[in-house]
């Protein structure tokens, strides 16, 4: 345990320590340890229905482990108070598998919600101005600026899930949890985010969970760096930074089966990463 | 562990030690018994807790007053056009029901004082109430609802933002400061619908009916047909929001939530109204008023 709390660093966002979740009989998740450190990307992969979004949901303490620890940057969140939790969910962002934007809201007022809400809570006064810049600058990182009146009905799923990016992003935090972003999506507009989740990270530096169970997209987040001159995606080098700053985690009967590099990953003997492989 | 997800509470404490010799059916029904009613204790605390929290949000900013404003305006000016017809024809059909009655004893007069005690009383409050608990508790459940099932309550908290203060106290409060509006407004129209049947129908002293009706009606009737909607509104409210936050099974069970609400608000409604008589009566009693 002593051992454990030394490795607690200030420089880790996410750390889970033997985390069990439950409903009713069924155990979904049996001791699931990881630790996600600033600047890196942790590719979550697993078949549907393996508990992927639950560890999510889990980071953000929207759910509660039945048993284990979950530490936020360094705070142990497990027992905290749902009050105490928002300051720590504030420096977090995540993109819902379907975008969960609010229906009754416009994608300006979708994307400008968290600082409307500081403005709200008496923190940091943004005038209208401020909000709307700040709001255009990030619409134009994921290029929706035309659709910033737009409600998300008027949306298609793509967009939906670009809006949820920006939203995430608005006030630049420390790190983003992707919940399938890709998931449902034709590959054209898989690779437009594809492209903004590897360009967040290397533009903004921003730490990452990305859970998908599309193996395609893990490696293209290994493989790929943004090159900002040329606005778009260019491959790594093999020991290049960005590559050795995603780990691939492998979800599989409610634990981590594996956790190490893409490379280790695509070497691994085991029959069931051989089938994920093929 | 109990059935649906339960965990059985009775098991693990022994209560029900002989579990393993009895027959499976029987083991079966005494698991859904027993989980039936825990769910419902664990319902009624929900409630208790959202209900608490509704009110503690009050005295801790923020306090949304935008938010709270828009509901007003949705709840209150969109209940009035319902709330204004039905007490218009409820205080009409009150007259013509008691104002032959009143003209075969020889006491028409009457027919103001009758009309104006039992709407200010008890008629106005309930039946405003009852009507916006058909529409305001079904629409606050199957709105909160809806953001469940599409995990809008669940990206709200991850924003960092409670629902219980920005969805939920903004519609206790709305409810609760339109309700006792809502049903003065309804009394006042009973009182003018009477009017035009005892004047237009019936053919009654439009002076005796408005003077008997004013002098009828005392302090005590006016304390009683204030202090309900306060009560009603907070019940039409916190229900409306315990069913939308709870929804479970996604479109089907936004459905049932919305039904659920209507019918628990309704029935709470005439329970609670019962207690808040006796209580009422007995202070007007005491204080002399």
């Amino acid at each position: 345990m002593v051992a454990g709390a030394a490795a607690r660093t200030n420089a880790e966002v996410i750390r889970f320590e033997d985390v069990r979740l439950g409903f009713g009989d069924r155990e979904v998740l049996t001791g699931v340890s990881f630790a996600l450190g600033r600047g890196e990307t942790l590719v979550l992969l697993g078949v549907t229905g393996s508990g992927k979004t639950l560890v999510l949901k889990l980071a953000l303490g929207l759910l509660r482990p039945t048993s284990g620890r979950i530490f936020l940057f360094g705070q142990d969140i497990t027992e905290l108070e749902e009050e105490d939790l928002y300051p720590l969910r504030a420096r977090l962002g995540i993109v819902f598998q379907e975008g969960a934007l609010f229906d009754s809201l416009t994608v300006f007022e979708n994307v400008a919600f968290r600082l409307l809400e500081e403005r709200e809570h008496g923190g940091e006064e943004h005038t209208d101005e401020e909000i709307e810049q700040r709001v255009r600058q990030v619409l134009r990182f994921v290029e929706l600026e035309p659709a910033i009146d737009k409600l998300p009905a008027e949306l298609s799923g793509g967009m939906k899930r670009r809006v949820g990016i920006a939203r995430a992003l608005i006030t630049e935090p420390d790190a983003i949890l992707y919940d399938s972003p890709t998931g449902g999506l034709d590959p054209v507009t898989s690779h437009t985010i594809n492209t903004l989740i590897i360009k967040s990270r290397d533009v903004s530096h921003v730490s990452a969970i990305v859970v998908t169970h599309r193996l395609q997209d893990a490696f293209t987040y290994a493989n790929h760096i943004f090159d900002a001159t040329a606005n778009q995606l260019r491959p790594a080098r093999t020991n290049g930074t960005q590559a050795a700053r995603t780990r691939f985690l492998l979800l599989r009967d409610g634990r981590i089966s594996f956790d190490g590099s893409p490379r280790d990953f695509q070497a691994q003997a085991d029959s069931y990463v051989q089938r994920f492989l093929a | 562990m109990g059935r649906n997800g339960v965990p059985s509470l009775f098991f693990r404490t022994g209560l029900f030690a002989a579990e393993q010799a009895r027959p499976r059916a029987m083991q079966g029904v005494a698991a859904t018994v027993n989980d039936f009613f825990k769910g419902k204790i664990l319902a009624v605390q929900d409630y208790t807790l959202l209900s608490w929290r509704s009110l503690r949000n009050l005295f801790s900013p923020p306090r949304y007053l935008t938010d709270t404003l828009s509901q007003m305006d949705i709840i209150g000016v969109g209940s009035l056009p319902i709330v204004a017809l039905a007490g218009m024809f409820i205080g009409a059909v009150l007259v013509l029901q008691t104002a032959d009655q009143f003209v075969r004893f020889g006491s028409p007069a009457l027919t103001g004082d009758v009309v104006a005690i039992a709407l200010v009383r008890e008629i106005g409050p309930v039946i405003t109430a009852l009507l916006v608990a058909g529409r305001v508790a079904s629409g606050i459940a199957s709105e909160l609802g809806s953001m469940v099932v599409s995990e809008q309550i669940d990206a709200m908290r991850a924003l960092g933002t409670d629902p219980t203060k920005k969805l939920v106290t903004p519609r206790v409060v709305a409810t609760v400061t339109m309700l006792p509006l809502l049903t003065i407004i309804a009394d006042f129209l009973g009182l003018v619908g009477g009017f035009i049947v005892s004047y237009f129908v019936v053919g009654l002293n439009p002076v005796q009916y408005w003077v008997r009706s004013y002098n009828a009606i005392e302090f005590g009737d006016g304390v009683q047909g204030i202090t309900k909607p306060f009560v009603f509104g907070f019940i039409i409210s916190t229900i409306g929001c315990h069913f939308g936050l709870t929804v479970r099974g996604g479109t089907e069970g936004v459905g049932r939530a919305t039904t659920q609400a209507v019918v628990v608000a309704s029935v709470l409604i005439l329970v609670v109204n019962f207690f808040i008589a006796k209580v009422l009566l007995r202070l007007i009693e005491v204080m002399g008023w």
